[in-house]
């Protein structure tokens, strides 16, 4: 089949203009392979991260207890009939020697059988299975050099120090995967499976200390869960347990799915961000086509061309941009998917399987890259259309880029006097980027809406950081060791005083409850933290009423996290806390601001310890070092000195390690959203270069005038590099002045999302000033090409010029 | 010698139809352009009537007019007062899109720079007018448009695209496309104005040929005081107004 000669003209301008078709097709493919990329990530994601997750029989919640317990007692849950299975664990924290000989700490479970777990099962990965005695499994990604495992191989032994104080070596002979765990990357911790052998080994009973139990019905209802949970809690406690909390997820959801749900969500209104710049690009590169067009379109319509045939082509012509750009983005986004959701199995431990170019995905991209475009060009291909024949060969009206006719104009004029010593190029730099306002309008919007992205970000990202350091400034100490059972607490600070780096210790009592609420019903596990009165290791933020006060009694702090659910609580409230089975009640004195988010209750250690029936003895040891000690040794150092007197270790955490592991977990959705900022600025870039080649093109002539009357090549170079500067500096103006409240707004929902409470906030000058930075270097970057164009302009080429 | 294959139809492509004795009939036409300074009447009062064969040139000075009459005729441009009826029908009356389906089936357009689409061979260029108009079964279009070029002696540079002919033999080829549709008018604004006396020369026996054998009938402006001497009437222009009409040769019996 023949083309007519109309379709003819439209594919052989795509042709003869290359580098424009390019500009084009490559503006519409960066967002829809941005789409296609977040749409593909995410059909993934919601593809197997639950199939994964419901493969290893998830549990409906999980009992961590404080005294142990064992198969009788786990017999009993399983017989309840609220309970369809239930199974017990036991589970420790010991330290292991790294190759480079420090100690860093792994949590290990021990299970009765490998072959029979019926929840949260584990799954056998490379190497042996099941561990016999004196042999371990590492969880698959712990088992990588920045969690302590470089250079150590399966097959290898790891030296840990058993409960007791002494070193034992196990061998390594395999990795599993569990994925019910809280993602070893993001916990930056390590996790080891044993038998129950292996537990005899290590001179620790075979008992379990955590149970794991699925409900019988209605497993989707989280309320149903929770009454299991308190029914469970009572069985173990009637039978002497003594129950930490119990942890019940969110029913048929894997872990983190909310977190990754809200990463994806950003990155799809990021995708769409891009792909509205995409339209931006689209709409300018169109005007700009149509007006160097515009005689063609006079010489047609004088041959017979009516206004709709004409609309067609150009029509057409977009169809064409769209076609080409979805066969690139089609596979880009495909792949860029493929990454995306790579990245985010390998951060949250679960296999992407599978994986191949999604139809659905392929679908919406093909639409879109047709439709967004068509959109774009309407308004440009209308206007430029309705020409008419008069219009286009009579130099009357033509009225191309003038200047000097608007206010801003004058202004610009005017800024001769204002800025002393701007020489004639830059003049001429200056009014040029005003000449087509609508043009300079649309690539502002876009490379400004960039810049709005790029600082909101940096500005999320350092108050989030603010907020944490915030948070973790209220700790005022270095080294926190809980222990997995009360000590007295004069031999615990005793033992940690000893220390030479050691400046201060402080015993502070540890536990849980729940809250009775007037009806009866009871609220999660809350973790009560009870430090001496006069403690020095904590400035709480006070939002109302006061801190505790020596000679408190049942007086309590709630943070703000605790009214997330127990809204009805203020200062003066009467509660009532279930702590160990028993009721107690208490008085609301104060409401702090939460470090973490998550509730906590904050009471008078000596009161507590009277309340819980352990005077004189706490849970956690909390120390303040010397300067200049190197925290991350000593408190490797000072763990194992505790082991070694026959405490039973069951966390340490320095303070620098909380902030690394928090700052790590919103780290992960800023980076990505950095990702898309920089897809922005490309996009931005993109649209900057397009606008500087039209305006050298359309300005020929006149490079052509300035060249026969003398202008250096530099000095043609430099006007056109100058434009593009003041319109990246003038969008980097822009995107500031809107990003000051926005990235407010921003920060607030990015603080709901990630941290459920609201951040503090503050905008990032750095970030502003290294945007600044960045914009002048692509204007730079993007108006090279162009402006080097302009520079080869000879006076011959201009005078044969159409 | 020529095989036109279809005569175009009457042009009143949508029913309008006035009666006149002539094939192009101008009554009393004003054109004022909005200035600066206030409106300038470019036409004053112009009455002028062509019959079908006639050879027509425009003559005047620099701004007096001319161009702005032939857009009378080729519906380019629109008078402010007057009418203007071509083949019965007021083509003033017509709207945008109507007035370029009846100015492609009845009208051919020369005009003096920037003819051809530059990405468009020669021979696809004179295809085009076929193209938007819908005229002739596409098969037969491009046949017809060798013939053309033919006619013109340009069917060596059929295959080339504009940037790479000379200026001449691109007016030959606009010519060649004026024809496309086989308008019994062709108006040509100075389509000599940019060529060597030679080739002028050569583009103007062109326009004869079309006038003595093919029975169109020409308008054409030009500043070339020897070609305005051969045409068959001579028209000139002065200040919008038609200054003299002199009638140097017998029209051509239609
Ligand atoms: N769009 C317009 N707006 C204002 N004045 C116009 C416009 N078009 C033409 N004129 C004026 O009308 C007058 C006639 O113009 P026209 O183009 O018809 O002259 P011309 O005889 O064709 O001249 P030339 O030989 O230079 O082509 C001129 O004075 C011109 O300045
Ligand atoms: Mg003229």
């Amino acid at each position: 089949m023949k083309f007519k000669p109309r379709w003819i003209k439209v594919l052989r301008d795509l042709m003869f203009n290359k580098s424009r078709t390019a500009l084009v097709v490559i503006s519409i493919a960066v967002g829809v392979t941005a789409i296609g990329m977040v749409m593909g990530a995410q059909s993934v994601i919601n593809e197997d991260l639950p199939r994964d997750f419901f493969a290893i029989n998830p549990a409906s919640a999980i009992v961590f207890t404080l005294t142990t317990f064992d198969d009788d007692a786990v017999q009993a849950i399983r017989d309840l009939p609220e309970v369809e299975e239930a199974q017990g664990r036991r589970t420790i924290v010991v330290p292991f020697r790294t190759p480079n000989g420090n100690w860093r700490n792994m949590q290990l479970y021990a299970l009765p059988d490998f072959e029979d777990i019926r929840i949260n099962q584990l799954k056998p990965q490379e190497g042996a299975w099941p561990p016999e005695e004196g042999e371990i499994l590492i969880e698959r990604s712990a088992f990588v050099p920045n969690l302590g495992f470089d250079g150590i191989d399966i097959g290898d032994s790891v030296t840990i120090k058993a409960p007791n104080g002494k070193e034992k070596t196990l061998r390594i002979v395999g990795t599993a995967h569990d994925l019910n765990q809280f993602p070893p990357q993001l916990a930056q911790s390590a996790f080891g499976y044993i038998s129950f052998d292996t537990l005899d080994l290590l001179a620790e009973p075979r008992e379990f200390n955590q149970l794991e139990f699925i409900v019988a019905e209605n497993k989707l209802d989280e309320d149903h869960v929770k009454v299991v949970s308190d029914l469970v809690q009572d069985e173990l406690e009637a039978r002497g347990v003594s129950v930490v909390f119990v942890l019940a997820f969110p029913p048929g959801e894997p872990p983190f799915q909310s977190f990754i749900a809200g990463i994806s969500t950003l990155l799809v209104v990021m995708g769409f961000l891009s792909l509205g710049l995409s339209g931006f690009l689209i709409i300018n590169t169109l005007a700009a086509i149509l007006t160097q067009q515009v005689r063609q379109i006079g010489i047609m319509k004088a041959v017979g061309g009516r206004t709709h045939q004409l609309v067609w082509m150009y029509f057409g012509m977009v169809v064409v941009f769209g076609l080409l750009a979805v066969i690139i983005a089609i596979p880009l986004g495909a792949l860029g998917a493929g990454g995306l959701a790579g990245i985010l199995g390998f951060f949250f431990n679960f296999d992407v399987r599978g994986f191949a170019i999604n139809p659905q995905v392929v679908v919406v991209q093909v639409l879109i890259s047709l439709l967004v475009p068509l959109l774009a060009a309407i308004y440009p291909i209308i206007r430029g259309t309705r020409t008419t024949v008069r219009e286009a060969i009579s130099d009357h009206s033509m009225g191309k880029g003038q200047f000097g006719t608007r206010p801003i104009d004058l202004f610009i004029v005017g800024l001769r006097r204002v800025i002393p010593g701007i020489k004639r190029p830059e003049q001429i730099s200056l009014r040029n980027t005003f000449r087509r306002k609508g043009r300079l309008i649309l690539t502002l919007m876009t490379l400004s809406l960039a810049s709005v992205i790029f600082i909101s970000i940096l500005s999320i990202r350092a108050s989030l950081q603010q907020t944490l350091d915030e948070a973790l400034g209220y700790f005022d100490f270095d080294v926190q060791i809980r222990f997995s059972r009360p000590y007295r607490a004069e031999r615990l600070t005793r033992e940690g005083l000893g220390f030479d780096e050691v400046s201060e210790a402080e015993v502070w009592g540890f536990g849980g409850g729940r809250r009775v609420r007037p009806d009866g019903s009871e609220s999660d596990n809350i973790i009560i933290q009870a430090p001496p009165a006069d403690s020095v290791m904590i400035e709480p933020v006070m939002l109302e009423g006061r801190w505790i006060e020596p000679n408190d009694t049942n007086a309590i702090v709630i943070n703000n996290d605790v009214l997330r659910n127990e809204d009805d609580l203020t200062v003066g409230s009467r509660v009532t806390l279930s702590i160990n089975g028993r009721d107690s009640d208490w008085v609301v004195v104060g409401i702090a601001r939460s470090s973490f988010p998550q509730p906590a209750i904050y009471t008078n250690a000596e009161y507590f310890s009277r309340a819980t029936n352990l005077v004189g003895r706490g849970q956690a040891v909390l120390l303040k070092t010397t300067p200049e000690t190197d925290l991350s040794q000593f408190s490797s150092i000072i763990e194992t000195h505790y082991r070694d007197r026959g405490f039973r270790v069951e966390e340490t955490q320095t303070v620098d390690q909380a902030r690394s592991i928090l700052t790590l977990f919103f780290n992960i959705p800023i980076l990505f959203m950095l990702a898309m900022a920089v897809v922005l600025g490309i996009v931005g870039g993109l649209g900057l270069m397009g606008t500087m080649s039209i305006n050298v093109i359309e300005r020929l002539r006149e490079i052509g005038v300035m060249r026969a009357i003398g202008a250096s090549n530099w000095s043609v170079l430099w006007i056109v590099l100058l434009e593009g500067m003041v319109i990246g500096f003038l969008s980097w103006l822009i995107g500031g002045v809107v990003a000051l409240p926005l990235s407010r707004v921003l920060t607030e929902q990015a603080g709901q999302l990630l941290l459920q409470s609201s951040p503090s906030y503050i905008f990032s000058v750095p970030g502003t000033i290294g945007w600044l930075v960045i914009v002048i270097l692509l204007a730079v970057v993007a108006s090279f090409l162009p402006a080097r164009s302009a520079s080869k302009v000879t006076v011959r080429e201009v005078l044969s010029y159409e | 010698m020529f095989r036109w294959m279809s005569r175009s139809k009457n042009g009143s492509a949508n029913g309008l139809h006035v009666e006149s004795d002539y094939l192009i009939d101008l009554r009393n036409i004003e054109k004022a352009y909005e200035t600066e300074a206030g409106p300038f009447l470019a036409l004053q009062g112009i009455d002028l009537q062509v019959k079908p064969g006639e050879f027509v040139a425009v003559v005047g000075k620099s701004g007096s007019g001319k161009s702005t009459l032939i857009n009378m005729i080729t519906g380019i441009d629109r008078p402010t007062e007057g009418e203007v009826i071509v083949r019965n029908t007021p083509i003033h009356t017509l709207s945008e899109g109507n007035m370029a389906v009846w100015r492609g089936k009845n009208m051919g357009i020369v005009f003096q720079f920037f003819q051809l689409l530059p990405t468009l061979t020669v021979v696809e260029n004179i295809m085009l007018p076929m193209d938007f108009c819908n005229m002739y079964t596409p098969g037969e279009r491009y046949d017809r448009a060798i013939e053309l070029l033919q006619m013109v002696e340009m069917e060596e540079q059929a295959h080339k695209l504009p940037s790479a002919v000379s200026g001449g033999q691109q007016q030959r080829a606009a010519i060649a496309r004026a024809l496309a549709n086989d308008p019994p008018i062709i108006v040509a604004d100075e389509p000599t104005g940019n060529l060597d006396s030679y080739t002028a020369d050569n583009v103007f026996a062109m326009f004869e040929k079309l006038v003595y054998e093919e029975d169109k009938t020409i308008l054409m402006v030009t500043h070339d005081t020897d070609l305005a001497n051969r045409v068959g009437r001579k028209l000139t222009i002065s200040d919008g107004e038609i200054l003299t009409d002199e009638q140097l040769r017998e029209a051509q019996p239609a």
